[in-house]
């Protein structure tokens, strides 16, 4: 399943289980998708997991869900069986996708997001986002930084989660490559830089607040811009 | 099939004899077989009373409404009832099968509820494994060189080299002709389980008979 190199950084167990329960907004439910489908480590952690998650919630049922069901009983089966789908069976599409001036190739969930054209406008020097309105809650945003590109240090209101999908960038407490998910909370302040370029997806479900230099002067704008961003379909 | 019963063929027709005694002392698997190929009625009474309220408490947790909750029960059961046969019980237990399909369709729903303008689905986001086309490839290719008469002599011994079920499905297609449909009967699996157990054996065959024909040409040089 995987094609690239093995990623070093990933989802942490409680990610992964809040990430089967269904529980996360659809964004950063995509973003650790999108890891797994290329991390053979993870896919195999979630698998197990998966027997746990199904598990818990086969045991841990509350009595006062029982309601009368009969009624579905009934029309359910006065249904005829169906014929096995066998079309359910996907091959990996590994065809690459041109991001800005790149090609890569992304993970399949991804490459089904991005088959309708990425809308990419410059937000700093060197750096360009194409964001996707896929839920009311996280801002869901491709980042195109070239190389030598810094992002100003900043804390999170809420949580980030970053995704390499090509090329390297570094920030206070790692160096990261394709692949790597790195999940950053209101308890970490960051600046980042990239030495040959890069592509990352991001997903936060809070804006950003800037700590230094011109970019705190955008702090408040970044706020409505995200609220009303993230809200719009609320 | 369930514990203590006993499968009948009755004008052609298969169903099952049970006590509903028996049938809740069945696991979710063997229920679950019971309606894949039999469609079996009390058996899907069975996985329903089991189903049906954890399948609502999920609802209630994700989408906090009753009515969503209640569809949902209507979505997860229906698909029990109609597609039991897409259990593979190779990759997990019945009730993951049916926690994962429960989490997804919820989640579809209330995808389409907020107006989600994107085209991934939730079953995009929780993947099941997905095989390698070369894989298929080579499983497609086998199964055409057995199709067209290869030596079933040469099948059988070459298979010996298969973990069991994936021996024993090739076998039951190719040797003694059967259909899936009546291969998986027979072995008491859904015919889910049964496809993906013939596809990996014939994936293995395949590198087999590669390992095979390298073998001859390396004792013709000899």
């Amino acid at each position: 399943m995987s094609m690239n190199k093995a990623a070093s950084f990933h989802p942490d167990a409680g990610l992964m289980r809040r990430f089967l329960d269904g529980v996360l907004p659809m964004g950063a439910s995509i973003a650790v998708s999108a890891h797994v489908q290329f991390c053979d480590v993870c896919a195999e952690a979630i698998a197990k997991q998966s027997e746990q998650s199904s598990s818990d919630w086969y045991d841990h049922i509350e009595q006062e869900w029982e309601r009368d069901f009969s009624d579905i009983l009934e029309s359910v089966v006065e249904q005829p069986s169906l014929p096995l789908d066998e079309s359910a069976v996907q091959i990996d599409q590994q065809t690459p996708v041109q991001l800005m001036d790149r090609r890569v190739v992304l993970p399949p969930v991804l490459a089904k997001l991005t088959s309708s054209e990425l809308a990419w406008k410059q937000i700093a020097s060197g750096i360009h986002q194409a964001l996707v309105d896929v839920d009311p809650e996280t801002k869901f945003e491709f980042i195109c930084m070239e190389p030598a590109a810094t992002v100003p240090r900043h804390t999170h209101l809420g949580y980030e989660m970053m995704l390499v999908l090509q090329g390297d960038i570094t920030d206070d407490l790692g160096e990261y490559a394709a692949m790597d998910f790195v999940y950053r909370d209101q308890q970490d302040e960051h600046g980042q830089i990239t030495n040959e370029g890069c592509v990352c997806l991001f997903v936060t479900d809070a804006p950003l607040l800037f700590r230094e230099g011109k970019a705190k002067l955008i702090n408040p704008i970044n706020r409505l811009k995200h609220w009303w961003g993230s809200g719009k379909r609320g | 099939m369930a514990r203590g019963t006993e499968i009948h063929s009755e004008s052609g027709k298969s169903s099952v004899s049970t006590t509903q005694n028996e049938l809740s002392q069945s696991s979710n698997e063997e229920l679950l077989i019971a309606v894949a190929n039999y469609r079996d009625r009390a058996a899907f009474e069975q996985l329903f009373e089991r189903f049906a309220k954890r399948v609502f408490g999920l609802g209630i947790k994700l989408a906090r409404n009753e009515q969503i909750s209640r569809d949902l029960v209507q979505e997860v059961m229906l698909t029990v009832w109609q597609n039991a046969a897409a259990f593979d019980m190779d990759r997990g237990s019945a009730q993951s099968w049916i926690f994962s399909m429960a989490r997804n369709k919820c989640i579809d729903i209330l995808r389409k509820l907020n107006r989600s303008p994107i085209a991934v689905t939730a079953d995009d986001v929780w993947t099941e494994y997905q095989p390698d086309s070369e894989l298929i490839e080579a499983a497609n290719s086998a199964n055409e060189a057995l199709a067209s008469g290869a030596d079933i002599e040469r099948i059988k011994r070459l298979s010996e080299r298969l973990p069991a079920p994936q021996r024993r499905a090739i076998e039951l297609v190719y040797v003694q002709d059967q259909t899936h449909e009546e291969a998986s009967t027979e072995l008491k699996i859904p015919l889910g389980t049964f496809k993906s157990r013939l596809r990996l054996g014939l994936i293995k065959l395949r590198k087999n008979l590669g390992t095979d024909l390298g073998e001859i040409q390396g004792n013709e040089h000899e």
